[in-house]
């Protein structure tokens, strides 16, 4: 997937564990681990505004956006 | 703010419902009667070969009124479609399974979905060949030609299930998928 998410690096910067954010939040520690480990398909905005509340941070310090090869390559093509 | 719980159906797992529950009993009983049925056939079909062979106590106290030729075809055809109904039954019984664990929707019941249509596509079409078969046997008996008719009937109910069936599960295929997407959606 072309969004990587970027939690692990953010709960380093903020000192909180997984498990924490987890409660804070109010999701299971199994759906936080989807979306650290970038299983995760789709987020909702409640979700995104939760983390953001409780990490203090932006959608964009979680969420980055990196072209896949393949995409890339479809692009230029394109242009 | 909270966030809403994302398996929603966990707590629902445990209390399958009333309806799902009866269709697995009811499938569990379908299921030990075709056994039974199945024992019987292959009885028939077993005493039928014997009477072909040429014993004459078999063939004289059994098969007054019908040939063993015609009964060992006739039960063969059964034999068949009982198997054929055992194997959309366990489908059948594991679809169920998943209804109660409280989420069908999985790519393995789209799969034996796909098995079920097979098996009755199948089982349809060797009921045909069976009984063609059968009207060979009784014309060499000198019976009617009406029953070559009679026995070449094309049911197109079984056809329009199969169809049905093929149709719900491609939906059960796309069902699963979004599922699966779901599930992913934090």
């Amino acid at each position: 997937m072309a969004i990587r998410v970027n939690l692990d690096r953010v709960l380093v910067d903020r000192r909180m564990s997984l498990t924490e954010l987890a409660d804070r939040v109010g999701i299971t520690l199994a759906n936080l681990s989807i979306l650290k480990t970038g299983k995760a398909r789709a987020i909702r905005f409640s979700t995104l505004s939760a983390l953001c509340r409780e990490l203090n941070c932006q959608p964009a310090d979680l969420l980055v956006y990196e072209p896949e090869e393949n995409e890339e390559a479809e692009m230029k093509a394109a242009e | 703010m909270s966030v809403e719980p994302l398996y929603q159906t966990d707590e629902t797992a445990g209390n399958p419902s009333r309806s799902s529950v009866f269709l697995r009993r009811l499938i569990t009983v379908l299921w030990y009667v075709t056994w039974a049925l199945l024992a019987v056939f292959i009885v028939i079909f077993l005493c039928s070969g014997v009477a072909l062979m040429g014993i004459e106590p078999l063939k004289s106290q059994l098969f007054n009124d019908i040939r063993p030729s015609t009964s060992l075809v006739s039960s063969l055809s059964m034999i068949v479609g009982a198997g054929a109904f055992l194997i959309i039954l366990k489908q059948l019984r594991q679809i169920c399974q998943t209804l109660v664990m409280g989420d069908p929707f999985v790519p393995e019941n789209a799969h034996r979905l796909r098995i079920i249509w097979i098996a009755v596509a199948i089982a349809e079409v060797l009921r045909l060949i069976t009984g063609i078969v059968l009207s060979g046997l009784m014309v060499q008996t000198n019976d009617t030609v009406e029953q070559i008719e009679i026995t070449l009937d094309l049911r197109i109910y079984v056809w329009f299930l199969v169809l049905a069936l093929i149709i719900l599960s491609e939906v059960f295929r796309e069902g699963a998928r979004m599922r699966q997407e779901q599930k992913l959606t934090v």
